[in-house]
């Protein structure tokens, strides 16, 4: 996919209902539910959430991405007819992330490896303005840093059946967090958590392994 | 400490070397909850743990608590393949009834107005509620019967809330086995929830993080046996190292073998063991005489202790009869449970002197 360079200010982009986002052209990435039974992988981390097998209920993404030479934002949208909130003790809220490797070969299917880490941007519709920055080297082993040291920034609106959320972030803010440099390729891959469906952890849709995305120089 | 990283091997956490646990007889137990309000005064009257009861006593036969628990999966098949659970909603766990206290008290109303709880779930009359069908019991007339059963996590040696949980937030002590959840890790996915057969895990609405007992581990460190179990008048409970053979729990439980876990079906391997209720009350006749039979249905104890209770049972009669024929009787002594030491042994300081 393609990031592209955009005239606007972050504070308008933060805004998903914003005209700027106009002029970015959203691509859809089918979504699937993530392969948890039968997964040995999964097996050893929870045998419990390894007999899932009605999750992953959300089918697509429509995913909008620019920057403005200083941030980088990602205008994510998708179908979710309730926004649910946690009431009782048996539910759970709608989530989107958006996930880049730290390490050339790190997989996003497996969320990392030992010595390969992923770094994900994490959205919940309970703190919806304030995302979670996550690093993971391997399933079972992701960590939630504080979302002030990676000033991730966001923006959600929930309209007609379907969740926009804006996730935003400086383009580098150091080496354990992930770096864009306008004219060099990236990496992304995406989740999606449909809370009516009490999804969560690895209950979810994901968008298969790493993509190659452009940011425009 | 099995404290182990993220992502680790489940055997690491469920590494231990020594395993606590208790004995409970429920021949004794007289439903006074003094044990549940022990517990909840030193761990769950914190904000968003209203409605916890990490210690809580029910009638049986009724619904329990958290209330249906038995119909809520969770635990493994006897192959060992984990069996989905379902979560428990506030409802079940007993609500956080509100209460007009200040219409009561202050309002100006005289004698025309009542202490009233309003669901915090529905802000209408409760439903439900913690000990909402006590004494209700089972059997028909006149034969109706019913006894307690006080509950807590069963710290478990095959722990299915600890294999649940995706970031190894739970782990068993390397020193006692206790299964405690490390509030650092816990993401309040509730993954441990819905796999515990036993739902002795709570999910806390402020935190966003789940909690459960802890066997008053702090007490513990100190040789001081847990609040539910020392404060129960009835006399009730045994506390220690299982692998003690001196002990009293370890007689009852290996050598006597009268002590049983609840559900052992299961396949969790409980470390919480039960004296089955064996029943002194006599059934009637029908022509209104009374028999020598009792009155709790063998079904329900076999549901609940699995098929070995008919033996335990008639073992406990036995013994029961040899005292009452002036014999001696050694589980009869240790049911009896004179002693305090003797019940708690290695745990049996007193935490006001060691919190000098
Ligand atoms: S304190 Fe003892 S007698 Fe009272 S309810 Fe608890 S176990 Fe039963
Ligand atoms: S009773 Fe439940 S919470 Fe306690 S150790 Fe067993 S599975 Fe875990």
């Amino acid at each position: 996919m393609k990031i592209v360079r955009i005239k606007a200010d972050t504070a308008t982009l933060l805004d998903p209902a914003a005209p700027a986002w106009g002029q970015v052209q959203a691509q859809d990435f089918p979504m699937v539910p993530t392969p948890l039974k039968n997964n040995p992988a999964i097996e050893a981390i929870s045998p419990f959430i390894a007999q899932s097998t009605d999750h992953g209920v959300v089918h697509g993404l429509r995913v909008a991405a620019a920057h403005n030479g200083e941030v980088l934002t990602l205008r994510l949208s998708w179908t979710s007819q309730k926004h649910d909130t946690i009431a009782d003790l048996d539910q759970f809220v709608d989530g989107v992330a958006v996930m880049f490797p730290l390490s050339a070969k790190a997989s996003a299917a497996t969320m990392g490896s030992p010595g390969e880490p992923v770094n994900a941007w994490y959205w919940r519709a309970d703190k919806a303005d304030q995302p979670f920055d996550v690093v993971a080297e391997g399933y079972g082993t992701s960590v939630r840093r504080s979302g002030k040291d990676a000033k991730l920034q966001s923006g959600a609106l929930h309209q007609n059946g379907q969740w926009h959320v804006v996730l935003a972030r400086a383009l580098s803010v150091g080496n354990t967090h992930a770096r864009f440099t306008p004219g060099e390729p990236t990496k992304l891959a995406f989740g999606v958590w449909d809370g009516g469906n009490r999804e969560r952890a690895g209950r979810k849709s994901f968008s298969g392994d790493f993509m190659l995305a452009t940011v425009d120089a | 400490m099995a404290f182990a990283p993220r992502g680790a091997p489940k055997e690491e956490l469920l590494r231990h070397t020594r395993q606590v646990g208790n004995i409970i007889d429920l021949n004794k137990c007289m439903g006074c909850q003094t044990c549940t309000a022990a517990c909840k005064s030193l761990w769950t009257s914190r904000e968003g743990t209203e409605h916890m009861r990490w210690m809580n006593v029910s009638t049986y036969p009724g619904a329990g608590y958290p209330r249906d628990y038995e119909k809520m999966g969770g635990g493994y098949a006897p192959d060992k393949t984990p069996t989905p659970g379902k979560l428990t909603t506030l409802t079940d766990v007993g609500d956080n009834f509100k209460f007009n206290h200040a219409d009561v008290y202050y309002g100006g109303h005289g004698q025309k107005v009542h202490l009233k709880p309003t669901s915090a779930v529905t802000g209408e009359d409760p439903v439900w509620g913690y000990n909402w069908d006590e004494d209700e019991g089972g059997g028909d007339w006149p034969n109706g019967y019913y006894f307690y059963l006080p509950r807590k996590c069963y710290h478990c040696a095959d722990a299915p809330c600890l294999k649940a949980c995706t970031h190894n937030a739970l782990y068993k002590r390397e020193q006692d086995g206790i299964v405690v959840l490390d509030q650092e890790r816990c993401n309040g996915d509730r993954l441990c929830v819905e796999a515990c057969p036993y739902k002795a895990i709570y999910y806390n609405p402020v935190s966003q993080k789940s909690e459960k007992c802890v066997m008053c581990c702090p007490r513990v460190e100190q040789g001081i046996a847990p609040a539910c179990d020392r404060q129960c008048p009835g006399r009730t409970r045994l506390f220690g190292y299982l692998d003690d053979p001196d002990s009293d729990l370890y007689k009852l439980i290996h050598v006597h073998k009268v002590a049983l876990p609840l559900h052992p079906e299961y396949g969790t391997e409980p470390n919480v063991f039960y004296i089955p209720p064996f029943d002194t009350t006599h059934a009637f006749a029908e022509d209104g005489s009374i028999t020598d039979e009792g009155r709790i249905e063998a079904e329900v104890l076999i549901n609940l202790f699995g098929p070995d209770v008919v033996p335990v049972i008639a073992r406990l009669k036995a013994e029961r009869s040899k005292r009452q024929n002036g014999k001696p009787s050694e589980v009869m002594d240790l049911l009896i449970g004179r002693n305090f030491w003797d019940r708690f042994k290695d745990f049996s300081n007193d935490p006001l002197q060691e919190a000098v």
